[in-house]
């Protein structure tokens, strides 16, 4: 019998072979396999399924809020963008108060240069109606009527917000 | 002769969701699985539970990050076994422990064919017997699972060379059995 033990166990490049005898030791004692009823089986493609399926519910769950995101992602980016402007004039130095005449056409808070602050700061003017302090009508209307159209409206913040943005400069970049 | 998948090119297509690549995973590798089940656990009833929860297990592998080095292109050679057998022991000595049974290493008596032991065998099985777990898991996985050295290295996440230094004094001690 030890002969049969040593006369296979030469390794077979790497890997040794078993002995005979010693295979059918392990056999006997290590190789048996319990019978797998059917609902071992079943469990476990259920398991899969149930794992594929909550895979899905995942993707969808990500894709709805990168979608959701994106969108408050630009609501928040726009509000922020409000809010800094609307900063500058709240915290400027006319912020809070109401439009007077200027001396540039534009010029909402005064400060001499027709920028995107003087938009929002007629923007929300225009919201609080607070047009009507600190300035003749027919001065205001001067000032602030960037189209010439005899109102002072949104069509005139966005007048000031496109004057205030030189898209000559982005036309000529792209 | 039709082409045999790899457990690669099937890891690939059950992370995809196919069903019957997962089913033919699942029927090549349950009765290593339960093999290992009943090894550890020494109970029935709890190695069906460790066939269960390993390929749960792996079923939530392919629906989530995958498995590293397997059906992922890196190592079309690779097989499953060498990542189901850490999660399988695992699993099965968590429920022996569970349940604090004490028969590692050995099946159940019940499970084992009721004849006597071969004459041939009685000092092998001794030998066996007298093994430490380490040698006598790399004896069973290298002869009984058929798994390679390097396979072994992986599932056991040792050194090949601490794979043959097993094998080597694992038969070592077997040759000693079958001189006395």
């Amino acid at each position: 019998m030890s002969q049969e033990l040593h006369q296979s166990d030469h390794p077979r490049g790497t890997d040794p072979v078993a002995p005979p005898p010693l295979a059918a030791a392990l056999r006997d004692r290590f190789g048996a396999s319990p019978g797998l009823p059917p609902h071992v089986d079943d469990a476990v493609m259920s398991s899969y399924r149930s794992a594929m399926a909550a895979r899905g519910r995942r993707r969808a769950l990500v894709r709805r809020v990168l979608t959701g995101g994106g969108i408050a992602a630009a609501v928040a980016l726009a509000a922020g963008g409000v809010l800094w402007i609307m900063g500058a004039g709240v915290f400027g130095p006319r912020g809070g108060k109401t439009i007077v005449a200027a001396a540039v056409t534009g010029d909402v808070n005064g400060d001499g240069v027709v920028d995107i602050a003087d938009a929002l700061l007629l923007a929300r003017q225009l919201d609080a109606r607070q047009l009507d302090d600190g300035a003749s009508a027919a001065g205001r209307t001067r000032q602030l009527d960037m189209n010439g159209d005899g109102s002072i409206d949104r069509a005139d913040v966005d007048a000031i917000a496109y004057a205030a943005v030189d898209l000559s400069a982005w036309k000529g970049a792209s | 002769m039709a082409h045999q998948p790899t457990d690669a090119d099937l890891i690939a297509a059950a992370a995809r969701g196919d069903e019957a690549a997962f089913a033919a995973l699942y029927t090549r590798h349950r009765d290593f699985v339960a093999r290992i089940g009943l090894r550890f656990c020494g109970d029935h009833d709890e190695a069906l539970d460790v066939v269960q929860e390993t390929f749960a297990w792996l079923a939530r592998r392919l629906a989530g990050p995958g498995l590293r080095g397997i059906g992922d292109g890196r190592d079309d050679t690779a097989r499953l076994t060498t990542v189901l057998y850490p999660v399988a022991r695992n699993t099965a000595l968590t429920l022996r422990g569970r349940r604090g049974r004490m028969q590692i290493g050995t099946a159940p008596d019940t499970e084992r064919p009721a004849q006597p032991a071969a004459p041939h065998t009685t000092n092998l099985d001794a030998a066996l017997a007298n093994l430490s777990e380490p040698h006598r898991e790399v004896l069973v996985l290298r002869f009984i699972e058929d798994m390679t050295i390097p396979q072994i290295a992986a599932a056991l996440a040792v050194a090949e060379g601490t794979v043959k230094s097993r094998l080597h004094h694992a038969l070592a001690a077997v040759r000693a059995a079958g001189h006395s």
